[in-house]
């Protein structure tokens, strides 16, 4: 099977200076054609960061990346554009129907976008939604469907234009148990008739539908785990998202070594004690001073 | 691309649908400013139109004379630009040249024009404030103008106490269509109606006085009445033969009249239509240039309005996005929108001026005429303002950060 996705060495990076953050850390990831990876992780773990690169949402800081064979990581804004018409399908945790269409017009979209003509989009947008059992609801508004109907309707939009990888990002987060058991079948029969899916998810009973599952932390791929469809990862198994668990003496050491790091520096004094002092202590001298004064005078 | 423009315009009317309060009050600079336009044109060129068709009625060759140097010529004798200022306040013209002038044998008629300030009334104590006009009994000749009851004076009438009126003097003053026979005071003095002229539509022969409020009474007769005050505005002559020749003739003898000083203008009836044409052609393109500024303002309302928009759909156009749409046709979608708002509020301002005209031709006796080319020029420049205003919203749109955008709440 060839690869659909290669990443080399990807990194992303946010801001500069003091303020600059690492999203993605030099990851390296294969994808193979008819995988399903459920990528998980805690948030700020760069999940995110992950799915818009590999989405052409947003070009990597270094590394190469390469989608169906072809190095996409260094393509100006509209070419990007093109290559994700043409690849890649999302699927959003809140639907992203746009309010104002058609279900039907909803799901023609990307087609109108890649300059099929009307008629032709429109049958071909039909037949997507038959393909999520959704035929009869083309020319409903979003507004007038529940959470389920339109996580389906936004797969038939993601299938329309048959991409090579479909991307969905939490795709259950919005919905009830028997929603999301619609939309991950759903997902799952795509995938046995060869789709590639990357998904991310937080529920770890999902990994069932999954093929792969990865594990990110700090911007990394820390896990990377091959599964049976039907069996939950055994990382998810064995209490699942936890990072990976130094001992304490690591730890300990760690934070004396960070300790040791910062210049030793006295506590410092408060400004306006400090001028009380001073000023005190200018009392006294002064009248330490007329006293003597006042002796020598008597003296005298 | 060609489905995706069809599509940008389906979306664009759907989403001025659904806002329809804040499209029509973004459209309405566009509308105001249109419509504006569009009536001040056709009220000028309609003021054209009357203005030529009046001249052609009356006769060609007729020559008017007036006070003040009103035009620069160049050396073929044609115009080359007007005074407007020459026309206020000078008033060179003398009895000395009205006989001057019937001296020379290539004239055929002189016919002076003067006005005096005096309130007219009738014997009941009744006031009228028109004007009144001293000349003489060839007036309906040169003018063109018609009678509608009664005749003008006669040349034995020269120094008789007799008056010819307006129709809204007869209107007003006597509050009767033939107050034929009927007695007029002007400065304590009474004259007797003997005629009352038809409705006038425009005046050719002053650009100030509306000759239905006008009361005519013999030149001599103005003269005594006023103490000699009367103001000779105007001298029309009819020549024997070709009116060229005889412009010369006039120039001469007038310009040694007053002392070879050039304070008067000879203008045949062409280059007095000419004058007219350019003096409305400037103040058209002048009224014309103020409405236009609602125009800009208008767009400036649609600039304003597509940014609110702009910002409202920053998620919309991050899911389109991610769907594959390129810049340029996020880009596109805006700009057809700002300028379909800017098509509709046009189109609706034409129908308005058209209305507008409507109402005028039937309420008043102004006769606007809006032209297609005017029409067709003003759904043009709505067009235009609407891609101008529509640009920049739509560049920030399609600049936009996708993965910000799809945050965006």
């Amino acid at each position: 099977m060839s690869n659909v996705i290669e990443l080399t060495n990807v990194s992303k990076i946010y801001g500069f200076g003091n303020a600059t953050t690492v999203a993605l850390d030099e990851v390296t990831l294969n994808v193979k054609q008819g995988e399903f990876v459920a990528i998980m992780g805690q948030s700020g773990s760069g999940k995110s960061s992950l799915l818009n690169v590999i989405g052409l949402l947003d070009r990597p800081t270094h590394g190469t990346y390469s989608l169906s064979g072809r190095i996409v990581s260094r393509l100006r804004p509209n070419r990007l554009a093109r290559a994700r018409r043409d690849h890649i399908g999302f699927i959003f945790q809140s639907f992203n129907l746009l309010p104002r269409l058609t279900v039907l017009d909803n799901v023609a979209l990307p087609l109108a976008y890649k300059g099929v003509p009307l008629t032709k989009r429109l049958k071909q947008a039909s037949h997507a939604l038959e393909d999520v059992g959704l035929g009869d609801r083309e020319y409903y508004l979003p507004k007038n469907l529940s959470g389920g109907e339109a996580q389906r309707v936004a797969i038939a939009r993601a299938l329309v234009s048959k991409p090579s990888l479909i991307i969905a990002d939490e795709p259950t987060g919005n919905l009830d148990s028997v929603s999301s058991t619609v939309v991950m079948e759903l997902l799952a029969n795509l995938h046995a008739k060869g789709s590639t899916i990357l998904m991310v998810t937080h529920n770890p009973e999902l990994t069932r539908y999954a093929t792969r599952v990865l594990y990110m932390h700090d911007g990394s791929v820390v896990y990377d785990e091959q599964t049976k469809i039907g069996s939950i990862s055994l990382r998810a198994r064995s209490g699942g998202l936890e990072t990976p668990k130094t001992d304490e003496e690591e730890q300990l050491e760690g934070v004396s070594l960070y300790m040791s790091a910062i210049p030793a520096r006295k506590a410092p004094i408060r400004k306006s004690v400090y001028k009380k002092r001073t000023k005190t202590v200018k009392k006294s001298q002064k009248s330490a001073v007329k006293k003597v004064h006042k002796t020598e005078r008597v003296a005298r | 691309m060609t489905s995706l423009t069809g599509r940008n315009v389906r979306m664009a009317i759907q989403s001025i649908k659904s806002t329809r309060m804040r499209s029509f009050l973004t459209m309405l600079g566009i509308i105001i400013g249109v419509a504006s336009v569009i009536m001040a044109v056709s009220l000028g060129e309609g003021i054209r139109q009357q203005v030529s068709g009046n001249l052609s009625v009356s006769a060609q060759d007729i020559i008017s004379i007036r006070p003040g140097n009103l035009v620069d010529r160049a050396n073929d004798g044609s115009i080359s630009s007007i005074n407007y200022g020459a026309a206020l306040g000078t008033n060179a013209l003398t009895d000395q040249d009205l006989t001057s002038l019937e001296k020379l044998p290539s004239i055929k008629t002189v016919l002076p024009l003067s006005t005096i300030s005096a309130q007219a009334s009738d014997r009941n104590g009744r006031t009228f404030d028109g004007t009144v006009i001293g000349t003489g009994e060839d007036f309906v000749e040169l003018s063109g103008l018609k009678l509608a009851y009664g005749s003008f004076f006669t040349s034995g009438q020269s120094t008789s106490d007799v008056a010819v009126i307006g129709k809204l003097v007869a209107e007003e003053l006597f509050q009767e269509n033939i107050p034929i026979g009927q007695a007029l005071i002007l400065r304590g003095k009474e004259f007797m109606i003997t005629g009352v002229f038809d409705t006038l539509s425009a005046n050719s022969l002053s650009n100030t006085n509306d000759l239905n409020r006008a009361i005519f009474i013999p030149y001599q007769e103005a003269k005594s009445i006023s103490g000699n005050t009367s103001t000779l505005y105007q001298i029309l002559v009819k020549p024997n033969g070709s009116s060229q020749n005889v412009t010369k003739e006039i120039t001469e003898i007038l310009t040694e009249n007053h002392g070879g000083q050039q304070d008067f203008t000879v203008l045949t009836q062409a280059e007095t239509l000419q004058i007219a044409g350019r003096t409305l052609t400037s103040l058209t393109s002048f009224i014309a240039g103020i409405a236009a500024i609602s125009l800009i303002v208008g767009g400036i309302g649609i600039m304003n309005i597509m940014f609110v928009s702009v910002t409202e759909r920053t998620r919309e156009i991050g899911v389109r996005k991610s769907l594959g749409a390129t810049n340029r046709q996020i880009y596109g979608q805006f700009l057809v929108e700002s300028t379909i708002i800017s098509l509709i509020g046009g189109m609706i301002g034409v129908a308005i001026a058209l209305f507008a005209n409507f109402c005028l031709v039937v309420l008043t006796n102004l006769r606007p005429v809006a032209t297609l080319p005017i029409i067709g020029l003003a759904v043009v420049v709505s067009v235009a303002v609407g891609i101008i205003f529509g640009t920049a919203p739509a560049v920030k749109a399609a600049r936009k950060d996708p993965i910000q955008s799809l945050r965006h709440e």
